[in-house]
C-alpha cells in the first residue's frame, strides 16, 4: 500500500494534473468543519475551525488563497477548476485566478441565494445571470419563489437548464433567454442536473431520490431509474463520468446533510455499485473519479475508474 | 418524561417566556390592527425539501404521535394592512423527533386564509436535527397582487436560545430576524397542555 502510495505521489508530482496519479496522501492546514473539491481534482477548499478558507493545489497541498469568514458569504469553482468567485456580505463578487491573482471584482448587490459559474462568462447569484465581463446582470431567471438549486449549459451551448426550488425545470434558448419548455412532474426539490449522452438527456437528482432523465429537446421524461441510494437521503450531485453512460451520484443524509453514499449508477438501466467506499468527497476528471478520504488533518486520494459495462 | 415536561413549562413560563393566556386574547389584539401598515415578514431560506401539492388540512398531527401539541395561528396580510383571504399557505416541518416525511405527507399542509385572512394548524413541536440548529416550522406564502414569502417561524422556548432569544437567536446563522421567534403560551389542562403560538405573515405587493 505504501509502495503504491509513493509511485502514485511520484507520478503525481511528474506529471501536472492530479488526474493522472493513482493515489496520494498529503497534511490539510486545518482541522476543517467543511471540504469543497472542484471537478477536475486540482484544488481543495476548507472551512476551518477558526474561521479561515484556505485554497489548496492538489498533489501538492500548496496554499494558492486563504480566505476568512467573515469576509466570505459564498464562494464557487469555474467548471474548469482554474476560477474562483468570491461573495462578499456587503454584496461584491470577487473572481480570482487559481494562483491567487485577483481577476474583477463588481458589486452585485445584497442578493439572497447561492453563486455559481455558468460558464466561463457568465455567474449565477441567486436567480440573477451575471455577464463578468461587462459586470453587469442580463437576466433573471425564473421561478415561483426561492431560488434555483441547479443549473447548466448544454455541451453545445445553446440550451440552459435551469431546477429551481418550487420544483420545476425550466429551459432556456441561450441566445434569446426565452424560455422554450417546462418539466413539473418533480413533487421534491431538485439539488442536481447534469447534461448527458453528448446533451441529449438531462439527469436529474434531488429530494426524490430517484433518478429521471428527460430529454432535452422536449423536456419530457424519458425514464426514472430504480432507488439506488440507502434510505433517509436525498440526491446532492450527479457527474456523469466520461462518456460511457454511467455517472457518479453524491448521497446525502438529510438530517445530518453529509454525504454518506457514492454510486456509479448506469444512467440508462439504473443499475449501480458502490463508489469511493468510505470517501468524504469525490471529484471527477473526464473518465477518472478522485475519492477524498480524511482522517484528522490526513488526507488521502484515490483514483477510480467507473465500470464501463 | 410528562413531570420534566412540565417542569420545563414552568421554568419558562418564570423566564417570560411563556405566558397562560385566553387565545382569544391573542387573537383579538391581532385583529385590531387591521387597516395599519406593516413591516414585511423577514424571508428566511426556502429549505430543505420542500414538496408541492400537499393535502389541504389544517389538522397535522394523528392520534397518538409523539410531541408536544403545538397550535399555530394568525392572519396573512398585506403591508398597506389589509387582510388576505384566501391566501395560500404551504406548510411543513419535522415530526417530534426530527424526522421529514419525505416519502408521504407527514406533518406538510396546504391551508387557505379564511374570509378575515386567517388561518390555523394543529401539529407538534418540531424536534431538532443535526443539520439545523433550532426548532422550525416552514412556510411559503402567496397571495394575488403580492410577492410569495418565504420564511421560517422559531419558538421562543427552543432550548438553544437558554431563555434569552434577544441575546442568543443568531445562534442559529440560518435565522436573519428576531421577529420570526414566537412566543408560546400554554393551553389546555395540565394534563394535556398544548403550546400555542400566534404567527402573522405581511406579503410585500407585487
Amino acid at each position: 500500500m505504501r509502495r503504491e502510495m509513493l509511485g502514485g505521489l511520484a507520478l503525481a508530482l511528474a506529471m501536472p494534473l492530479a488526474a493522472h496519479a493513482a493515489s496520494y496522501t498529503l497534511t490539510l492546514p486545518c482541522d476543517a468543519l467543511f471540504h469543497a473539491f472542484p471537478a477536475g481534482g486540482r484544488y481543495a477548499a476548507m472551512l476551518c475551525k477558526d474561521g479561515s478558507v484556505p485554497i489548496l493545489a492538489l498533489p501538492s497541498g500548496r496554499k494558492v488563497m486563504q480566505l476568512d469568514r467573515p469576509q466570505v458569504a459564498g464562494f464557487a469553482f469555474s467548471a474548469d477548476g482554474r476560477r474562483l468567485a468570491i461573495r462578499r456580505p456587503d454584496g461584491r463578487v470577487s473572481l480570482f485566478a487559481m494562483n491567487g491573482k485577483p481577476i474583477k471584482t463588481f458589486s452585485a448587490g445584497k442578493q439572497a441565494g447561492g453563486l455559481r459559474f455558468l460558464d466561463d462568462d457568465h455567474l449565477v447569484l441567486g436567480r440573477t445571470v451575471w455577464d463578468i465581463g461587462t459586470a453587469r446582470p442580463v437576466r433573471t431567471l425564473q421561478t415561483s419563489f426561492s431560488g434555483i438549486n441547479a443549473l447548466a449549459r448544454s455541451p453545445d451551448g445553446t440550451q440552459l437548464v435551469a431546477a429551481g426550488a418550487d420544483t420545476v425545470v425550466r429551459f432556456y434558448n441561450s441566445a434569446s433567454w426565452k424560455l422554450t419548455h417546462r418539466y413539473t412532474g418533480l413533487t421534491l426539490e431538485p439539488f442536481t442536473l447534469a447534461f448527458t449522452k453528448g446533451g441529449r438527456e438531462i439527469a436529474l437528482g434531488g429530494g426524490n431520490d430517484r433518478i429521471v432523465l428527460l430529454d432535452a429537446a422536449t423536456g419530457e421524461a424519458i425514464r426514472k431509474l430504480p432507488r439506488s441510494g440507502p434510505d433517509g437521503v436525498y440526491i446532492a450531485s450527479i457527474a456523469p463520468v466520461g462518456d460511457h453512460g454511467w455517472a457518479a451520484v453524491e448521497y446525502v443524509d438529510f438530517r445530518t446533510n453529509k454525504p454518506v453514499a457514492w454510486r456509479y449508477v448506469d444512467l440508462a438501466s439504473g443499475t449501480s455499485r458502490p463508489a469511493c467506499r468510505g470517501a468524504a468527497a469525490m471529484s471527477v476528471s473526464g473518465d477518472t473519479v478522485w475519492c477524498f478520504h480524511i482522517k484528522g488533518r490526513t488526507l488521502t486520494a484515490k483514483s477510480e475508474t467507473p465500470p464501463h459495462g | 418524561m410528562a413531570n420534566a415536561r412540565r417542569g420545563f413549562l414552568m421554568r419558562a413560563a418564570e423566564l417570560g417566556l411563556l405566558t397562560i393566556a385566553s387565545p382569544l386574547a391573542l387573537g383579538g389584539a391581532t385583529r385590531a390592527l387591521a387597516g395599519e401598515p406593516r413591516q414585511p415578514t423577514p424571508w428566511n431560506p426556502l429549505g430543505p425539501f420542500y414538496k408541492r401539492d400537499t393535502p389541504h388540512r389544517a389538522i397535522l398531527r394523528a392520534r397518538g404521535d409523539p410531541g408536544l401539541p403545538l397550535n399555530v395561528s394568525g392572519a396573512v396580510w398585506s403591508t398597506d394592512g389589509t387582510p388576505l383571504p384566501g391566501a395560500t399557505l404551504e406548510i411543513w416541518q419535522a415530526n417530534a423527533a426530527g424526522f421529514y416525511d419525505m416519502t408521504g405527507n407527514r406533518y406538510r399542509a396546504t391551508l387557505l386564509a379564511d374570509a378575515k385572512g386567517g388561518y390555523a394548524l394543529h401539529s407538534v413541536m418540531p424536534g431538532h436535527y443535526p443539520a439545523r440548529v433550532c426548532q422550525h416550522v416552514h412556510y411559503v406564502v402567496r397571495a394575488e397582487g403580492h410577492k410569495p414569502l418565504v420564511t421560517e417561524l422559531y419558538f421562543a422556548t427552543d432550548p438553544v436560545f437558554e431563555g434569552d432569544p434577544d441575546k442568543n437567536y443568531t445562534r442559529d446563522p440560518i435565522i436573519t430576524s428576531r421577529a420570526l421567534v414566537r412566543p408560546v403560551t400554554l393551553s389546555g389542562k395540565p394534563d394535556a397542555v398544548a403550546a400555542d403560538v400566534a404567527f402573522d405573515l405581511v406579503l410585500e405587493k407585487a
